[in-house]
């Protein structure tokens, strides 16, 4: 079961993507939601396609692990294109049945938003496959660092993320024991009856969170034992460093957003 | 160096789980504390390293009280301890990033990190494990990330926090080598533990039994009073029954020997 | 009641590395009807895998389980079925507990299988006798117990399940010597008294040859030996040690007593009951030889 759970889910391969600076990799993903934000024209929509297309082949993970990503929403996908299909008044009435009518501008604005959500989701999960889960911790503790001034505190913040991640796959480990505990003493997690089948889960839930408890207790032990001082008088082991690759990467995404902002702005040209 | 003067503790509404507890580890000593489950002995570490403070009596590591908050983050940097469960002290994703995380805690200089990290890992036998996560590992290689963690830090004190009674065999013959390996170059140990083969090689023993100390003495002063450690729920090493049941007989074996082959070769050559 | 496993083979699929690890190879053994049976193994040997698959927790890849000769089937949809008969005592048992009482904790298992509630009550009293507890327990809450009342707490509550076969897994692991012992002790009384049978995977070698009339010996998947200790732990000293596995301290003992004489003591068993005094006389009679 553990392996199943796609939380943070790395893979690891050498690729342009891989190699980039977390914190690159996410101030890109703010820039390119602002992008999508100024999708407008069909050729930018081109252009934004083309580039996550090309991202995509350059991180070397196949493709059947994004289409995994795009799996769980796609219930979310349909209802809202058949939600834009539908509701979306125009000129160009293609179908008509009963209250139902169909225009064509529905088809092109379902197409649209769909579009937009598909590349999103694209380009986070890009984020998560090439780029490990502490990498991306560190990439947001070292971007808010500035907030410390602030009364922020970062250091705990990060301590926290980081003890949360390492702790999933030692929680889902224990969660497998505690069920095959539990079915061995007669519960049924298949059981024919919708409420049976939910508090079955009771049994579970419970051992679960009591041994959590307690391992967060010896944990926080364990966090002074080793000299942790609330993130005080610390030193910082550096471990990202911009490259020049990382400095290419944002101007470039810069300069698509920037033409893309003079295109709208510009007047639909195109 | 760690001194415990007429130490008494208890958790909110519960009897006493120490009571005027007193002794004292000098350096270099290698300091066994055994008794059985619930007799306290566990308290002592969170005692030593001021994680819990003595309702009665005072603390001294190296002469500074673990009352005195000031006091506190060189204790704790001087004193490491290696709790009993594996899965409840590794705090990051990694096994390198674990050792590094208490070299940032005392401020260590981050160019001199990997160095540090690499050989304390190297020590251990974990430096093949760098990147490894930790659920990835047995419970013997996480209990030696954990050593290697604190190794890295250079403390003064080391306590083993019945940190082989989760482990396999395999596991706690690891981690026992380890500990006598960190005990020749000069480190203070102090081994917690109801393993009575295991305290062996330790310099002292002390026994204690709810919350109190029974017995104090070298291994073999120790094991030679049998009706000590049935009293307190331990149990004598085989060998040592040997030795006991010829000693009826009077037939003295040395000290010494300790081993069940020794014992027999002894016993069957020796006039 | 006798279970006999036959080709058993175990793959597991992890789905991050894409890979089929076989767990368990082939494996084929009867357990007799009433034995203690131990099996040991490194860890990582599939000892664990085993106990789930004798139970029908996992369903073996190839093979079947036979209980007095009858085929374990899987039920209607295909799923596996977990044999009522069979009760399986996890590592840190107490990590399952989750009700405010004892007794609540005890119900559990019976109330999924439908008892009733006399019966339940009844058949707690019994068992928290069984292993070392009294009465007054049933009302205290599981969480403010010990940490061996707890798990003494989670193997009644396996046994309240009247299983006529017992899987432990590791059940004395982190417990001090004397209440190792007690554990067993009670474990033992319950097999003695049901004619029920006991299989006991552990790392404790002295508790095999206390206890176990065969053992078996598991390495990366594959069923070793299956014999009584006393062969198993003389004559495969060799064998043991290149799988990683320890001997008993009385094996130890007959062994240094070989080397030293040339010669073996016969012994009823390498229980240390039998070996201690056999060896003592010889000791004795040689210190005798030379005063």
């Amino acid at each position: 079961m553990i392996e199943n759970v796609i939380i943070g889910q790395y893979v690891a391969r050498d690729s342009i993507l891989h190699r980039l600076d977390p914190r690159t990799k996410l101030m890109a993903i703010a820039i390119f939601m602002l992008l999508v934000f100024f999708l407008h024209s069909y050729i930018s929509y081109v252009i934004v396609t083309c580039l996550v297309l090309g991202c995509l082949a350059c991180s070397k993970i196949p493709p059947s692990f994004f289409i995994k990503g795009l799996l769980p929403i796609l219930f979310i996908l349909s209802f809202t294109f058949v939600y834009h299909l539908f509701l979306t008044k125009g000129e160009n009435l293609i179908f008509q049945f009963g209250y139902l009518h169909i225009y064509m501008e529905g088809i092109v604005e379902g197409c649209r938003v769909l579009l937009k959500i598909v590349l999103l989701v694209l380009m986070t999960s890009l984020l998560t496959l090439t780029t490990k889960p502490l990498d991306i911790a560190y990439g947001l503790e070292t971007i808010m660092r500035p907030l410390k001034k602030l009364h922020v505190p970062v250091e705990q913040f990060a301590l926290m993320l980081s003890i949360a991640l390492r702790f999933i796959p030692t929680i889902i480990q224990e969660l497998d024991r505690i069920i095959d505990a539990q079915r061995s003493r007669g519960v049924q997690f298949d059981h024919k009856s919708k409420v049976k089948r939910i508090t079955n889960y009771i049994p579970v839930i419970i051992p679960l969170l009591l041994t959590s408890i307690q391992r967060a207790e010896n944990l926080s032990l364990a966090i002074d034992a080793r000299a942790y001082r609330d993130g005080r008088d610390r030193t910082r082991f550096k471990r990202l460093k911009f490259k020049s690759l990382d400095y290419w990467t944002l101007s470039i995404l810069l300069l698509v957003l920037l033409s893309l902002l003079f295109l709208k702005v510009g007047g639909e040209v195109l | 160096m760690l001194c415990f003067e007429d130490v008494s503790f208890s958790y909110p509404n519960k009897k006493h789980v120490i009571q005027k507890l007193s002794f004292q580890i000098e350096k270099g000593e290698f300091v066994a504390i055994v008794g059985p489950n619930g007799s306290g002995k566990s308290t002592i570490s969170k005692l030593a390293d001021g994680l819990i403070l003595p309702k009665k009596g005072r603390v001294l590591f190296q002469g500074l009280d673990t009352k005195q908050k000031e006091n506190l983050a060189i204790i704790r940097k001087s004193i490491g301890i290696i709790f009993q469960n594996p899965e409840e002290q590794l705090i990051t994703t990694n096994v390198f990033d674990e050792v590094i995380f208490g070299l940032e805690n005392i401020a260590y200089p981050p160019s001199e990190m990997v160095e540090r990290a690499e050989a304390a890992l190297e020590k251990v036998g974990m430096l093949p494990f760098r990147e490894t996560e930790p659920h990835k590992l047995s419970g013997g290689q996480k209990q030696r990330v954990a050593i290697a963690a604190i190794l890295a830090m250079e403390p003064k004190l080391i306590i083993f926090d019945e940190s082989t009674s989760m482990l396999d065999p395999d596991g706690r013959h690891q981690i026992i080598s380890i500990m006598r390996q960190l005990h020749n170059e000069g480190i203070t140990i102090l081994h917690i533990t109801h393993h009575m083969d295991e305290v062996l090689s330790a310099t002292k023993v002390i026994v204690i039994n709810q919350g109190q100390i029974v017995s104090t003495g070298t291994p073999l002063e120790i094991f030679h009073k049998p009706q000590m450690l049935i009293d307190c729920r331990l149990e004598l090493p085989f060998a040592l029954k040997l030795k006991m049941q010829m000693q009826q007989e009077e037939v003295e074996v040395p000290m010494h020997i300790t081993d069940i082959e020794g014992m027999v070769e002894y016993l069957w050559n020796s006039r | 009641m006798e279970l006999a496993l036959e080709h058993i083979q175990y793959d597991y699929y992890s789905p991050a590395t894409r890979e089929v690890k076989q767990v368990l190879t082939d494996i084929s053994c009867t357990i007799p009807s009433g034995a203690w049976v131990s099996i040991i193994g490194q860890t990582g040997s599939g000892k664990s895998t085993l106990a789930k698959v004798m139970q029908g927790l996992l369903w073996p890849t190839v093979g079947q389980n036979t209980m007095d000769g009858k085929l374990i089937k899987p039920n209607k949809k295909g799923k596996p079925t977990i044999s009522p008969d069979v009760g399986l005592v996890f590592q840190y048992p107490e990590h399952q507990l989750f009700e405010t009482t004892v007794l609540k904790e005890l119900a559990f298992g019976p109330r999924n299988r439908g008892w009733y509630k006399d019966a339940i009550v009844n058949k707690a009293q019994q068992v928290i006798d069984l292993v070392g507890l009294d009465a007054s327990y049933l009302e205290k809450s599981p969480l403010h117990l010990s940490g061996g009342e707890k798990r003494r707490v989670a193997i009644a509550s396996v046994l309240m399940l009247e299983p006529k076969i017992l899987i432990l897994d590791e059940p004395t692991a982190g417990l001090d010597p004397l209440g190792r012992q007690s554990i067993l002790q009670n474990i033992e009384e319950w097999r003695r008294q049901g004619n029920h049978t006991v299989i006991l995977i552990t790392h404790q070698m002295n508790d095999v040859v206390e206890y176990a009339e065969e053992v078996i010996v598991l390495h990366k998947g594959k069923l070793q030996f299956q014999m009584n200790p006393m062969s198993l732990f003389l004559d495969k000293r060799e064998e043991l040690q290149s799988m990683g596995l320890d001997i008993p301290d009385t094996a130890k003992l007959l062994l240094a007593i070989e080397k030293v004489t040339g010669q073996r003591i016969q012994v009823a068993s390498l229980k240390e009951l039998d070996v201690m005094p056999q060896v003592l006389t010889l000791l004795k009679g040689r210190r005798y030889q030379y005063d």
